[in-house]
């Protein structure tokens, strides 16, 4: 087992990314900021503070900004590299290697964590909150807790791989 | 790994809540310098990358492009469309790879040759591409003593090359690349139906090799028999539909047939295909001619002086009605 703060140190970018995610989705859904720690060597390696939302619906998308911006931002970035790497098998271009470095810790970030379903969960079942969100945001909550349970088998890193190197080669395959 | 999170504050929330309009009015936290580089970066990467993606976006396509014509056995339209891929990827032993296949499908061996150069150091022993070439080319390997023989095959008496192909022959009866030779040393002393046994030796023992089937094809077109040139062909042409001699050595047929627009129609084909391909730009001067057209058969005869001299004269000896081959 490799310990999870070297992993973090590993993948910073995705660490800092993820929680810059869970803040633009703060501040989309204005939703003040108490505190943001973007990396630090614990557990978490980082977090966001911020005031209860209103709504659960705000809850949910905060808790899983991160797996959109994450997997976008970590695609686009990697997909030069991919097509040199995973199609053409060349590894000469050390830039390219760079980009899929960090496209992969970016994208392998994407999974919102235990504290984020937590959150999403506490919200989804307060008394204020309607059906529709419930119905919305438990298998939200679920696939949430089954991706971490699947982080221990490395879920997040195969996840990772998928979306920055494989699928725009799958895109491609399927497109020409 | 549950390494980062969200917090939906407590119980002290709930007086944040409260208070929320007085103590977080409109703005975060301060966004520290070093994050607001960190963002400065990812967006210069991520730009950088947008930017950077549609050439290999463009090898990708052309590569699958490639595969696609592959696999509908044109492999003309493959080798054109890994050659966008290796121009832009030159490091690239796939592209390179399947390059020097498409190559050597076609007959281009020059190209081929110089497609494996390429990658000859960085082939490993076992899988991948090293085994898509391996498939590719296991039939064409020949044993030395032949290839030293056919090598002498202009230096020689055609009939001494007869005598030492025999000899190779009886010595290794079961060699294919033996028995193709012997046939064309047949078919250089006109001994044709000797050749088309020799040929047919080839065909039984390996029949996955065009040249094979393209030199018993020619074989029958000297016999008559065209019938079974053309299915020689059609053989030849099944497993590659846009092989320019394939559809050099059909064009010749029907001249024989005296089938003369068929025949131009298959000679544009293989100059489509191939248009520095002297065979096929020698059939079609040929086909025009007999068909009438001045102009054109001009245009591809001052094309064919610049790529094959010797070639040129005995083609230009049919235009000029000195011969009379397919009359």
């Amino acid at each position: 087992m490799i310990p999870g703060f070297i992993i973090s140190i590993l993948t910073f970018p995705g660490v800092i990314v993820h929680e810059l995610a869970h803040q633009l989705f703060c501040r989309l859904c204005k939703i003040a900021v108490i505190e943001v720690c973007y990396f630090r060597l614990g557990n978490p390696a980082g977090y966001v503070r911020h005031e209860i939302p209103a709504k659960a619906s705000q809850n949910i998308l905060i808790g899983i900004g991160p797996f959109f911006v994450n997997t976008v931002v970590g695609a686009l970035i990697c997909m030069p590299a991919a097509i040199q790497i995973i199609k053409f098998h060349d590894y000469s271009n050390p830039l390219y290697l760079l980009l899929a470095w960090l496209g992969i810790s970016i994208a392998m970030h994407s999974f919102p964590s235990t504290g984020d379903a937590k959150s999403i969960w506490n919200s989804i079942w307060s008394k204020e909150t309607g059906v529709l969100a419930k119905i919305v945001g438990t298998p939200v909550v679920g696939l949430i807790y089954i991706c971490a349970i699947g982080s221990v088998v490395w879920l997040d890193l195969i996840y990772g791989a998928a979306v920055a190197m494989f699928l725009p080669n799958l895109l491609i395959s399927i497109f020409a | 790994m549950d390494n980062s999170e969200h917090e939906a504050t407590g119980i002290e929330e709930v007086n944040i809540e409260e208070k929320a309009v007085d103590i977080f009015p409109v703005t975060d936290p301060k966004i520290p310098l070093w994050i607001k580089v960190f963002v400065i970066i990812i967006v210069a990467v991520m730009t950088f990358s947008l930017i950077s993606s549609p050439k290999p976006l463009k090898a990708a396509f052309a590569f699958e492009n490639g595969i696609r014509a592959e696999r509908q056995h044109k492999y003309i339209t493959a080798a054109n469309e890994y050659k966008k891929v290796v121009d832009i990827f030159p490091n690239s032993v796939v592209g390179w790879g399947k390059l020097y296949i498409a190559c050597f499908k076609n007959k281009q061996y020059d190209a081929a040759d110089l497609a494996y150069s390429k990658i000859a150091d960085k082939l490993k022993p076992y899988g991948g591409i090293s085994d898509e070439i391996q498939i590719a080319v296991v039939y064409y390997d020949s044993k030395q003593e032949i290839n030293v023989i056919t090598s002498a095959m202009s230096r020689i008496k055609p009939v001494d090359f007869l005598e030492k192909v025999s000899d190779y022959v009886r010595r290794n009866p079961d060699d294919y690349w033996g028995q193709y030779s012997l046939g064309a040393a047949y078919l250089n002393l006109e001994q044709y139906d000797e050749a088309k046994i020799a040929y047919l030796n080839a065909i039984k023992l390996c029949p996955y090799i065009d040249d094979f089937h393209m030199a018993l094809a020619t074989t029958y077109n000297q016999l008559g028999e065209y019938g079974k040139a053309i299915n020689e062909c059609n053989i030849v042409l099944e497993k590659n539909c846009e092989l320019p001699d394939a559809y050099s050595i059909l064009a010749e047929t029907y001249l024989m047939q005296h089938k003369y627009d068929k025949a131009l129609q298959s000679a544009k084909q293989a100059f489509e295909f191939d248009n520095g391909n002297s065979n096929a730009v020698g059939i079609l001067t040929v086909a025009y001619y007999y068909n009438n057209m001045t102009d054109e058969m001009n245009e591809t005869l001052t094309l064919l002086k610049k790529i094959d001299q010797e070639y040129y004269y005995g083609i230009k000896d049919i235009t000029e009605g000195k011969s009379t081959l397919y009359d």
